[in-house]
């Protein structure tokens, strides 16, 4: 006699067979002790791990600790999120701080109204200052005809911007024929940069592309 | 517990009642408890991992799309996790015979005659640990379908299986833990 495999039985269990072979293993199970036998096992083991299903939560407060569980993970979750959008802004703005002068040195508008705001305590950000003996009218003209920008003016200055050429054109007319370095009110000048550890302006400095300078006034 | 139904308690708890969940746990707190406990067979770890299986629930509750039941869907929240946690715990050693986890067990007289065995606590512990030592897809399965009565295809979408897949792991299953329950003379 042949027996029935134990996945039939197994099957035959669960009651998903088609009525054909049910009938066919209802009435091997009656002439077969075997695998009445191993069917028999089969039904205790199953009521067996059925009784497991009597395990429970022994803790009465399970749902309420959960709900705080889930306020304290919801918490951290947010609290995290704004470290890391803190932390990415911080980020962000280091990479604007380091990066953006270089990336708008050329771009004047920026630098003159950087320049301007401390031009008057911060010397530093001129690269010289000229004195000359003309009145203010006669200075911003001179400026003028020479296409420098005014950036700042007062009563006894004016700190303009100009190129190169308008620079030396500046120069020139304000120490008439002499070269800028030998004449006297220059070396004011030159005094004053050096004592800011500032170079005296080359004016064929190639990567000097504009000047910022103050006239000073008598 | 609530009277809602499932949906409806999920429809409040998106809308923001966060004391809707609270029904949610209590209805699936032990089902949930039970597959993790039989896996991990340590109590206190199975009462955090069911928490953290809530947890994730309750964070990704807005993805689900009600395709399937939402026992359904929590269940394989559930296995997901469990092994995931096993591959992040796959060092750790479980005490199996640690007296402190051993559960009270409501046991059913189902001795039908008086030389029948009866079921003991001890008889109770030896089936957990056997049911421990399967391998995972075995006793996943078998805690589906003979401890919490799942039907095949139910099984089948909470285990993302084919249902042939499902019919031959309970029955391997079954064969192996018949055979493991024999040799302990358990039946």
């Amino acid at each position: 006699m042949n027996h029935i495999p134990i996945y039939k039985l197994s099957e035959f269990y669960d009651d998903i067979l088609d009525a054909h072979e049910k009938e066919e293993i209802k009435s091997h199970l009656d002439q077969c002790p075997e695998c009445q036998k191993h069917f028999e096992q089969l039904h205790t083991m199953v009521n067996l791990l059925s009784c497991l299903q009597t395990i429970s939560l022994k803790r009465e407060s399970f749902a309420l600790d959960t709900i705080q569980k889930i306020k304290k993970h919801h918490a951290h979750k947010r609290y995290y999120a704004t470290m890391r959008g803190s932390f990415i802004a911080a980020i962000i703005l280091l990479a604007i701080i380091t990066f953006l002068p270089e990336s708008i040195k050329h771009d004047t508008s920026f630098e003159n109204i950087a320049k301007i705001s401390n031009s008057q305590n911060d010397q530093l950000k001129l690269d010289c200052i000229i004195p000359v003996t003309m009145d203010f009218n006669t200075a911003l003209l001179l400026l003028q005809q020479n296409n420098a920008r005014i950036l700042h003016s007062s009563e006894s200055y004016i700190i303009a911007e100009s190129d190169v050429n308008s620079f030396s054109s500046i120069r020139q007319m304000i120490n008439g024929s002499d070269s800028y370095r030998k004449n006297i009110l220059s070396d004011v000048a030159v005094n004053h940069t050096n004592k800011y550890n500032k170079h005296y302006p080359q004016l064929t400095h190639a990567n000097k592309k504009k000047y910022i300078f103050r006239l000073q006034l008598r | 517990m609530s009277e809602y139904s499932d949906n409806e308690l999920i429809d409040r708890v998106i809308a923001g009642d966060t004391n809707a969940f609270t029904d949610i746990v209590k209805r699936y707190q032990n089902k949930i408890f039970r597959y993790i406990y039989t896996r991990v067979y340590n109590y206190d770890e199975a009462c955090d991992m069911t928490q953290d299986v809530f947890v994730i629930t309750m964070e990704s509750l807005k993805t689900f799309r009600r395709e399937s039941q939402f026992s359904t869907w929590l269940f394989s929240i559930a296995v997901n996790y469990c092994k995931n946690y096993r591959r992040k715990h796959r060092h750790k050693i479980y005490s199996i015979n640690n007296a402190d986890d051993e559960m009270e067990f409501q046991i059913p007289d189902l001795r039908q005659n008086q030389e029948e065995m009866a079921i003991t606590n001890e008889s109770m512990q030896i089936l957990l640990e056997e049911l421990h030592k399967l391998p995972d897809d075995y006793r996943d399965i078998l805690i589906l379908r003979d401890i919490e009565g799942e039907s095949y295809t139910t099984i089948a979408q909470m285990l993302q299986l084919t249902l042939a897949n499902v019919k031959v792991r309970i029955h391997r299953g079954r064969e192996m833990l018949k055979s493991r329950l024999e040799k302990r003379g358990l039946i």
